[in-house]
């Protein structure tokens, strides 16, 4: 039995030995010691007729390494490099708000609020945003009615506003701002 | 305790009461805001220098630019206004009367006016009067026509009037700018000079007579009265504002008398009119109450009774309306 392993071990050496047999050969050597010994001694041997070097390896070389790669710690969930946005990634998103803003626009354009509902807004208004419109531009955004002459006279009596405004007795502007139904 | 001693507690806590009483009117002295010292020295500045520019009012969206003159002497004023676009008018203030007359027509317009004093900017005499409502502030200092301006905002406690910027030249301290700006922070009004001097003297004119054949065509005369002869009542009002005049007067050439009752928080101004329902005159918006503008003046309308009532003021509509729901009829029979 032995001869036959030191023989098999000779093949193995001289890369002789089949896969299935080579295999069968490495499991014996790790569960037998002397066999694992007589490799050690024949692989000296092998190596100092082909090269003609001698190493002395200890024999438990290879479990010492083994040991080592053991004792190194482990790194979970490596750090993956995060590759850069690329700017076709900026213009899609960009793209996207402005499609969104347009769609927004054109709803609200849609949109006919109640009376109820621009009082509900304006109530709902955040801090109001310094000044931005002029007087003039404002009034162009509004429609604008005849003044009856009950009011006329009214803003006459009321204050000296009407003979700077450049209305006085003539078709002043009215702007409505909110209906209430009477109760 | 002693007599003595009775005497001596008696003549520290009279020190101490006279002490408080006056502590108000040191500390008022004391507190005057920057802000304010200049306002008072603007208003003091309006009122006595000559001077005369070119301005521009911009209200309800149009822009009315108007040649300006102001002449001061002996404590008499005189403002007179030059329309430099049609309606062609001339307007001369003269003591709490004002006078308009329009070049094509030839009308004259004779509007007595005992509470206001100026065309610009009218302000209380006493500043402190708007401290309950009213926040100073002064802001960084900017250019107006090419001069330096001290800037001045103020701004309302409540959300019941609005704000008012004024710009004051650092040279003369008069107003070259104010604008007003509602609860939004938008501009509904301006006044701005695009330029302005000051003269050592500056004539008093008087108003162009009317052709004896095309007489006075108008004339507002107010009568001032108790306000308790008016037929009606405010059961409540807005934090700060009084009633500064009624008179009842002929409107809309008719002889139907209307009640107007001027109220005023010291810089806002807000009028009450009552007068009866009358077809004729108001148009088919009165199916409704609604509460309309024109430029920074608020109106709002209701029926009471057989009669309409109007509240009309440069605030914010919450105001009118809130003045107008505050209207109470008084029984014919009571004064």
């Amino acid at each position: 039995m032995n001869n036959t392993l030191h023989q098999k071990i000779s093949q193995f050496l001289d890369n002789d030995l089949a896969d299935p047999e080579a295999l069968e050969l490495l499991q014996a050597i790790h569960s037998d010691n002397a066999l694992n010994q007589t490799y050690q001694h024949y692989a000296l041997i092998s190596q100092v007729i082909k090269t003609g070097d001698y190493i002395p390896v200890k024999p438990d070389f290879a479990a010492q390494i083994s040991a080592r790669i053991e004792q190194e710690p482990y790194h979970f969930n490596p750090s993956l490099k995060k590759s850069a946005p690329s700017r076709y990634r900026w213009y899609a998103v960009a793209a996207s708000v402005l499609a969104l803003s347009v769609l927004v626009v054109n709803y609200d354009k849609q949109l006919t609020p109640t009376s109820h509902q621009a009082s509900m807004l304006s109530m709902s208004k955040p801090t109001p945003p310094p000044p931005t419109k002029t007087a003039s531009q404002l009034a162009q955004n509004q429609p604008q009615k005849p003044l009856n002459k009950r009011i006329n006279d009214y803003l006459q009596a009321h204050n000296n506003s009407v003979y700077t405004s450049g209305e006085t007795n003539t078709a002043a502007s009215l702007t409505s701002v909110t209906s209430y139904n009477q109760k | 305790m002693s007599v003595g001693k009775y005497y001596l507690l008696v003549f520290l806590l009279s020190v101490t009461v006279s002490a408080t009483a006056t502590e108000p009117a040191h500390l008022e002295t004391e507190t005057t805001s920057p802000a304010k010292a200049l306002l008072s020295k603007m208003l003091h500045a309006m009122a006595t220098l000559n001077y005369q520019g070119t301005v521009a009012f911009l209200k309800n969206g149009k822009l009315e630019p108007m040649k300006y003159f102001h002449a001061a002497k002996q404590g008499a004023e005189q403002e007179r206004l030059l329309s430099l676009n049609s309606p062609m008018r001339e307007i001369i203030r003269d003591a709490g009367k004002v006078s308009c007359f329009y070049k094509t027509t030839e009308q004259l317009v004779v509007d007595y006016r005992p509470f206001e004093r100026s065309f610009l900017l009218d302000l209380p005499d006493n500043l402190n009067e708007l401290d309950a409502l009213y926040q100073i502030e002064l802001l960084p200092d900017e250019d107006v026509a090419m001069l330096p301006v001290h800037v001045i905002l103020i701004k309302p406690k409540d959300t019941l009037r609005y704000s008012h910027k004024i710009w004051l030249s650092k040279q003369q301290l008069l107003p070259l700018k104010v604008s007003v700006y509602d609860e939004q922070g938008e501009v509904l009004e301006q006044m701005v000079f695009t330029e302005l001097h000051v003269f050592p003297d500056l004539p008093f004119v008087s108003v162009n007579k009317p052709d004896p054949n095309n007489p006075v065509q108008q004339t507002y005369a107010l009568q001032a009265q108790s306000s308790e002869h008016a037929g009606f009542y405010l059961k409540e009002m807005p934090k700060g504002f009084k009633e500064v005049f009624f008179t009842r007067r002929p409107m809309h050439n008719s002889e139907q008398p209307v009640d107007h009752l001027l109220l005023s928080d010291g810089l806002a101004s807000v009028s009450v009119y009552m007068e009866p329902i009358n077809p004729q005159i108001n148009n088919a918006r009165n199916d409704e109450e609604h509460v309309d503008s024109v430029g920074a003046i608020h109106f709002y309308s209701r029926h009471i009774n057989d009669y309409e009532l109007t509240v009309m003021g440069e605030v914010p509509s919450a105001t009118v309306k809130l003045i107008a729901e505050g209207i109470v009829l008084r029984a014919p029979n009571k004064p």
